[in-house]
């Protein structure tokens, strides 16, 4: 069992996830945007981070993700830089995230397109648990 | 596009002086064979000899300057004419002096070069050369009236001491510099005037060009202004167009105008008589700024120094878009001929200037557009996905078991909005390849891996029905300017519809081949292939076979419009060949990149 914590605006998507991970045997938190995940990670501790890839503009999703990546050294983020991130997008949505440090950087370990298919979800997520 | 257009003066330099090589010829011809005519035949008593030496001379110069011009570039033309000028000028005082000096009345021979001088000496050669033909005709005369040169009495019915007649001698010369000074004084400005004419219609090619391949309205506005400013050797140049309202003139552009005066305030149309006129479509002339009532700016425009105005139209199809004017620093500047000079750069420039917002008004709509479909990408996708990841987790009973009739209740639904969000994928795809398709910028794809991983793609789906999936390709690099995702997208559709429409057991057969500058990729199937009625129909929006509906297969009817579109966009073409129950076959020919 692992902890995991989703940080998406869109209820429904969060409860398609938490049915799914529960239903694998995981522990589901979730926050509503990017600002209350980052606080909510000392409470939960996650093994994992799932992202919604576009919340309030359309790069948040990112932003956090790159946030929690390369955290300022000082700031309690920075216990959490190695967490895996996995990223919920929309169809070919991926390729519109070339930015940050270099063009082939992306601070995401997997992507995971929407319509979520559970096997598809359940499996990457054991994935990056174990890697 | 480039177009040259030689400089003022060059083009008729090279004729004329083909031309004078051509007379020359007969010049020296005509000393060799009229000489012993006048001696034989009229007894003159010519020095026939030195005239028969003269002549073999200018046969000689006229075959070396023949020879040189036939070598020579462009730029050394003016060095060739001044050369022949030289050498005519030494030939033909000599002949003068040969034919009797001051009596000769070949004398008058001079002013054919004194009238072609100007055409093709540059500037004010022409004076210096005036000056040489008369120092040489009153060289010879002055030298053999001294006795320091010998006279040839040609003319034996002339008084024999009538070359050393002092009144005759000044009477003569006189009468011949004035004539050939007067000459030179009539025919520059008329030369002046031709070359200003050629000017400005090199300048109004220019202009035009310039004009005609620019879309983008500062640039335009800018390159009228100062095109017209400089053909008129004017002060400056502004341009005016009107605002939304129609009451108010903004500027556009302007040229050599200082930044004081730029800001002086805005022209309102109402306030301002001569731009009123003009707007009305007629050019308005200010001949001196001082005192005129015509201007809203009157004090500004005096200070500017200021003294001409020309003020035209700016006439567009659907009315008038603003004024040109041209500011003069003299009173009096501008011609009628320069008005309507202008005006028809004004034309051209109006014209220009319509595409130019045309195609601004096209890009800001295009923008919103694209935004307008990024918003609906997120929120038509956003409840549809959200309701399909719920309904997954329903029927593979992660909230709870499900009877049989609920679950086939929800498998359908979760069916529909499959095919909804197919949709809505297709159409976004459609629209967001239409926005791009102004603006994407096309780069080398290599065309076999696209082909190559879209196999890799559908290969599972195809071993799944037992379908039997050939690649035909020689290996060679091809590549075609596209964009990766629409490549891919193109053979995608095409191969992912190949398996789709043909039944367990079937064959896809793709080839990829070279064919002159060209790509051509063949798709063909087994599968239950398209009735002949509805083949031209294929390619239109939301088309689905009658065929292809009855067997129960989704789809929604745009993915071959969206590969026409992308195959129309790399500048390619699409067939289909059909037969109902037997197969289909698509070809796609793509241009390969250079």
């Amino acid at each position: 069992m692992a902890k995991i914590l989703i940080i998406d605006d869109d209820p429904d998507i969060v409860l398609a996830v938490r049915l799914t991970l529960e239903g694998a045997g995981h522990k589901v938190s979730d926050a509503p945007n990017s600002a209350e995940g980052l606080r909510k990670l000392e409470e939960v501790k996650p093994d994992l981070i799932i992202l919604d890839v576009m919340m309030d503009s359309t790069t948040e999703g990112f932003q956090t993700a790159l946030k929690l990546r390369s955290p300022d050294p000082k700031s309690p983020l920075s216990a959490y830089r190695n967490v895996p991130i996995l990223m919920l997008t929309a169809l070919h949505q991926t390729t519109d995230l070339r930015f940050g440090p270099d063009e082939d950087y992306l601070p995401v370990d997997v992507f995971i397109d929407k319509p979520i298919e559970p096997d598809k979800l359940v499996s990457a997520v054991n994935k990056l648990l174990t890697g | 596009m480039t177009v040259s257009f030689n400089s003022p003066g060059s083009v008729d330099l090279v004729k004329n002086s083909a031309r004078l090589i051509r007379m020359r010829w007969l010049a020296g011809l005509a000393v060799l064979t009229a000489t012993p005519l006048c001696v034989y035949a009229l007894r003159v008593p010519l020095p026939a000899q030195a005239l028969y030496a003269l002549g073999a001379v200018i046969l000689a110069y006229n075959a070396l300057l023949w020879w040189v011009s036939r070598r020579a570039a462009m730029r050394r033309l003016p060095w060739i004419a001044i050369g022949q000028f030289a050498f005519d000028w030494m030939a033909l005082a000599t002949f003068v002096h040969l034919t009797g000096g001051v009596e000769s009345p070949a004398i008058w021979f001079f002013l054919f070069h004194v009238l072609l001088a100007p055409l093709l000496l540059p500037g004010r050669t022409t004076y210096v050369f005036a000056g040489l033909v008369i120092a040489a005709a009153g060289a010879v005369v002055v030298l053999e009236a001294a006795g320091a040169l010998a006279h040839y009495r040609v003319l034996t019915a002339l008084p024999p001491a009538l070359y050393r007649d002092p009144i005759f001698i000044v009477a003569l010369l006189g009468f011949f510099a004035t004539t050939v000074i007067v000459s030179v004084g009539l025919m520059m400005p008329l030369v002046r005037e031709l070359r200003e004419r050629e000017r400005q219609i090199a300048a109004l090619f220019e202009s035009i060009q310039a004009l005609s391949s620019s879309l983008d309205l500062p640039q335009v506005l800018d390159q009228l202004a100062r095109g017209v400013s400089r053909v008129l050797r004017a002060r400056g140049a502004s341009i005016r167009l009107l605002d939304d309202t129609g009451a108010r003139l903004n500027i556009g552009a302007a040229y050599g105008l200082s930044q004081r005066y730029l800001e002086k305030g805005p022209v309102e149309v109402d306030r301002s008589p001569i731009d009123r006129e003009a707007l009305h479509g007629r050019p308005v002339i200010i001949e001196e700024t001082a005192g005129e009532e015509r201007l809203q700016y009157p004090e500004e425009i005096v200070a500017e120094g200021i003294h001409s105005i020309l003020c035209v139209p700016l006439i567009g199809r659907r009315g008038p878009l603003g004024v040109l004017r041209v500011y003069g620093q003299t009173p009096r500047l501008f011609t009628a001929e320069q008005v309507n000079f202008v005006t028809a750069i004004a034309r051209q420039g109006a014209a220009a200037i319509e595409n130019a917002m045309s195609y601004g008004e096209l890009r800001r709509a295009e923008e919103i557009k694209s935004q307008f479909v990024r918003a609906v990408t997120h929120e038509l996708r956003s409840p549809v996905t959200a309701s399909q990841s719920l309904l997954r987790t329903v029927t593979r009973d992660l909230a709870g078991g499900l009877n049989d009739l609920q679950r086939e209740v929800l498998g359908r639904l979760s069916n529909r909005l499959d095919s909804l969000q197919l949709l809505i994928d297709d159409l976004l795809d459609l629209a967001a390849g239409k926005v791009e398709g102004l603006e994407a910028a096309l780069a080398p794809v290599s065309i076999e891996a696209a082909v190559l991983s879209v196999i890799e793609r559908v290969s599972a789906q195809a071993q799944e029905k037992t379908i039997d999936m050939e690649v035909n390709y020689v290996p060679r690099g091809l590549t075609v300017m596209a964009s990766e995702d629409g490549l891919g997208r193109i053979f995608l559709n095409l191969i992912g519809n190949a398996v789709k429409y043909t039944p367990p057991g079937g064959r896809v057969r793709v080839t990829l081949e070279q064919c002159g500058d060209e790509a051509v990729v063949t798709v063909a199937d087994t599968g239950m292939g398209v009735p002949e009625v509805d083949l031209p129909h294929l390619f239109e929006e939301f088309f689905r076979g009658s065929n292809v509906k009855q067997a129960g297969v989704t789809g929604t009817g745009l993915g071959l419009t969206i590969v026409k579109d992308l195959v129309d966009r790399y500048r390619g073409r699409i067939s289909v060949t059909s037969k109902a129950g037997e197969g289909t076959t698509f070809t796609v020919t793509l241009p390969l990149a250079a």
